[in-house]
């Protein structure tokens, strides 16, 4: 019988056992033996007692071991994701698949008439998550899962640095002053505006101490540059999709491309593997903005209907190649003369 | 963990019982689950598993402190010891003040019925 319950000690957490298996052997072995010694029915109580306790014993012995796991584990450490972890993915994918829901999300209203308390609660409980993964990844010193975060954030000051141009009027004198127009319109000025952005990005890195660390990933992994440009894409298909109507289904399918790129970006090991599976994510996106656009516009039945289609989809050629060369550029850190890595991921 | 013994209250009568226990000094596993039994007249009988969740919770609450190993435990005996916190002897104070209150109060009105 001490065999047996010796045994059933095996059902009880490793750490439990370890704590308290010798105690309750000891304990069970004298109960026994002073219930034999009064007879079998006093030791067949001891039994029943034992077995009938033993359930809950267990669930609490579970419980508490899950407990304890739960506190010894810092709170903060919760956060931290493990890179190629679930956690990670999702957390790394919500700028694209946050951006994909809210677009879908305004799309089935126009059909779907919902509680207005529903609609608010969906509102606010989506921006409080991104807004709340957005301030988590600040604070745990701009991980990998949050550099997507980053481009979007680069790609809104930097339309704010290409509106403020506007505002001073600077475009007229950008076309009257130069000859290089052609090449560099004024349009363009927003990808100029993020490559600024990058490099002091970059700068600020490598010359504030407590972004040395950030710097330094950056170095040793140039691909994770690319994945932060990678991260404009989003706000990008919002300019591309400007002024369009019934586009969301569309705009919702190119940022699931960009998900998608973004999920294997995640996934692979190699850099070249990588930057190819972002490379590969923007192409199959900016494509299926390409044809929606396309789609679109000839639905639309307009009059002045060649010189829209061509005009758009020369804009959105242009753009995808404006963001496929930008997510290259990061490769030229490779080229930069690298010291011996100080703080990995 | 809180150090306001209301907060524990009220016991469960296994509780009570081991912390009553334990109120003259340390014993191990095996003198409080004999303990307990003579204390609760037979009524509350713990299995050892029983025993040692209830004990672990206590542990948990630091109302009981787990001592190390010692000498003296006699052949066969667990060589662990179970001893009151300060908490504990304050929860344990608590609880009974509770009880004496509750049974003052039934004294009373019974005998007001009873007159």
């Amino acid at each position: 019988m001490k065999n047996l319950f010796a045994w059933l000690l095996y059902l009880f957490p490793q750490a439990y056992r370890e704590e308290y298996g010798e105690e309750l052997q000891a304990v069970f072995g004298l109960s026994m033996d002073e219930a034999l010694a009064k007879g079998g029915f006093e030791a067949m109580g001891v039994i029943l007692r034992e077995l009938w306790g033993l359930p809950y014993a267990l669930f609490q012995a579970h419980l508490r071991e899950r407990r304890k796991q739960n506190m010894s584990r810092k709170f903060a450490s919760r956060f931290d994701f493990e890179p190629g972890s679930r956690n990670e993915t999702l957390a790394a994918l919500t700028p694209f698949l946050f951006s994909m829901v809210m677009v879908l999300f305004g799309y089935l209203g126009r059909y779907w008439i919902a509680p207005i308390w529903a609609l608010i609660a969906f509102v606010i409980l989506f921006w409080a998550a991104a807004f709340g993964l957005f301030l988590l990844g600040s604070a745990k010193g701009l991980p990998r899962w949050f550099l997507p975060y980053l481009g979007v954030l680069l790609a809104i000051v930097s339309l704010l640095f290409f509106n403020i141009l506007v505002d001073f009027r600077l475009d007229v004198w950008w076309y009257k002053s130069s000859g290089l127009a052609g090449v560099f319109n004024f349009g363009n000025f927003l990808w100029i505006g993020l490559l600024l952005l990058v490099f002091l990005l970059l700068a600020v890195a490598r010359l504030v101490p407590k972004f040395r660390p950030f710097y330094q990933r950056l170095r040793d992994d140039w691909t994770l540059l690319s994945f932060l440009l990678y991260g404009t894409g989003p706000f990008i298909l919002l300019l591309i999709f400007d002024e369009y109507v019934n586009e969301e289904p569309f705009f919702a399918l190119s940022l699931l491309m960009l998900a998608l790129g973004g999920w294997f970006f995640l996934r692979k090991d190699k850099p070249l593997n990588r930057f190819m599976s972002l490379q590969s994510g923007l192409a199959l996106s900016m494509f299926v903005a390409a044809m929606g656009k396309a789609v679109l516009i000839l639905w639309s039945r307009s009059q002045i209907l060649d010189f829209i289609l061509k005009d758009e989809l020369v804009f959105t050629v242009k753009t995808w190649l404006w963001l496929a060369a930008i997510m290259s550029l990061p490769f030229l850190l490779n080229l930069l003369p690298q010291r011996h890595s100080v703080a990995r991921h | 963990m809180t150090a306001d013994p209301l907060s524990y209250l009220p016991l469960t009568e296994p509780t009570f019982y081991i912390l009553l226990s334990l109120a003259p000094g340390k014993k191990h596993g095996y003198a409080i689950m004999k303990d307990v039994r003579a204390l609760s007249g037979g009524r509350v009988r713990l299995s050892t598993s029983t025993l040692y969740t209830a004990l672990g919770r206590l542990l948990d609450q630091e109302l009981i402190e787990r001592l190390s190993e010692e000498q003296g435990g006699g052949p066969g005996l667990p060589r662990k010891f179970y001893a009151l916190t300060d908490v504990g002897r304050r929860v344990l104070e608590a609880e009974t003040a509770r009880l004496q209150g509750m049974l003052r109060e039934a004294r009373l009105r019974l005998r007001e019925g009873g007159a």
